[in-house]
């Protein structure tokens, strides 16, 4: 039950940061309905302009959130699995980060908080909060199927978000240069998923 | 006199060819000799670079001979590393912008990953 409480929060978290991006930074008009179990996405109708300040501002958010969930999942999981896949959620991120911060301070852009990035943030604060009450492969379902959510939407967005709204060519080649890390990471995760779904508990 | 002419000419004439023939062989033996060298030139031990660039080494494949060396260089922004399932080599951790070489010293198919990102896989074949 637990679990698929963190499942809702994961998903709910997800909606409301492109819901943020449709309506707080008026990035595009974007509808999403959930169907059983599924969420669908129709394509957008508008797309407005997000700044660079804020592309960055959101960049920072999404890696803070996946290092600290990654830094929880470190010293909570036994499962020497998803210890590697938290070890790696971490120094890449931290990494990504490094690449990101140190490229707007060379381009004297300051990163503008914005409601994505402020919702990403927040999301992050409560599945974190909803992970610390559980253990074992309770723990580590839920922390990896909040990784695959996590992946998929951070993907899209880069897509369908920031790539096509950044201004600066060097921050659209960092995005563009990113991307493969995190459909790596989505694919390791769902591979952990399948793993961690066939083990007897 | 003019009798012995012929005949002393032919007399001459077989030392020289001798000493001719000898002069081929040896000519042809330092020929072979140089051809040996020239192929040892051409085989002189090469620096072969792979790109780990968007979460994949480039070429996925790569032949090399004995002796030569392979320089992995990293240009994502992640880190890296190049680790043989079989342990005949391991990096640690290569981030971005660095590099790691190696020595092919010993024959063979070698299949390697990044345990970092365990869906990263390539080989190395040394011949």
């Amino acid at each position: 039950m637990k679990n698929l409480n963190i499942r809702l929060i994961s998903i709910t978290a997800a909606l409301a940061v492109v819901t943020a991006m449709s309506v707080g930074a008026a990035a595009f008009t974007t509808t999403y309905e959930r169907v059983s179990n599924h969420v669908v996405a129709s394509p957008p109708a508008t797309i407005a302009a997000v700044t660079d300040a804020q592309i960055a501002a959101i960049v920072v958010a999404a890696n803070a959130v996946d290092i600290k969930t990654g830094e929880l999942a470190q010293s909570k999981t036994k499962n020497p699995k998803v210890k590697e896949f938290a070890d790696t959620m971490v120094r890449d991120h931290t990494a990504v980060n490094k690449a990101a911060v140190d490229l707007v301070t060379k381009l004297g852009v300051t990163p503008e908080e914005n409601d994505t990035s402020r919702s990403l943030t927040s999301n992050g604060d409560q599945t974190r909060e909803q992970l610390r009450g559980l253990s074992g492969k309770e723990f580590d379902t839920a922390y990896i199927d909040n990784e695959v959510t996590y992946h998929e939407l951070v993907i899209k967005a880069i897509d369908d978000t920031l790539i096509p709204n950044a201004q600066n060519a060097e921050l659209k080649a960092l995005l563009i240069k990113v991307r493969p890390s995190f459909v790596t990471h989505l694919q390791h995760a769902e591979r952990l998923k399948a793993s961690l779904a066939g083990k007897k508990s | 006199m003019t009798g012995k002419g012929p005949l002393m000419s032919k007399n001459h004439s077989h030392p020289f060819k001798a000493f001719a023939r000898v002069l081929l062989t040896f000519g042809m033996a330092l020929f072979v000799l140089a051809g040996a060298l020239d192929l040892q030139v051409v085989a002189k031990p090469r620096t072969h670079t792979v790109a780990i660039r968007g979460m994949n080494y480039l070429p996925p494949t790569l032949i090399v001979n004995v002796g030569d060396t392979v320089v992995w260089k990293n240009e994502d922004m992640v880190p890296h590393t190049v680790t043989d399932r079989g342990k005949s080599f391991e990096s640690g951790s290569i981030v971005s912008g660095a590099s790691w070489s190696y020595v092919a010293n010993k024959k063979g198919t070698y299949t390697y990953y990044c345990t970092f990102h365990p869906n990263m896989n390539s080989k190395l074949i040394v011949r």
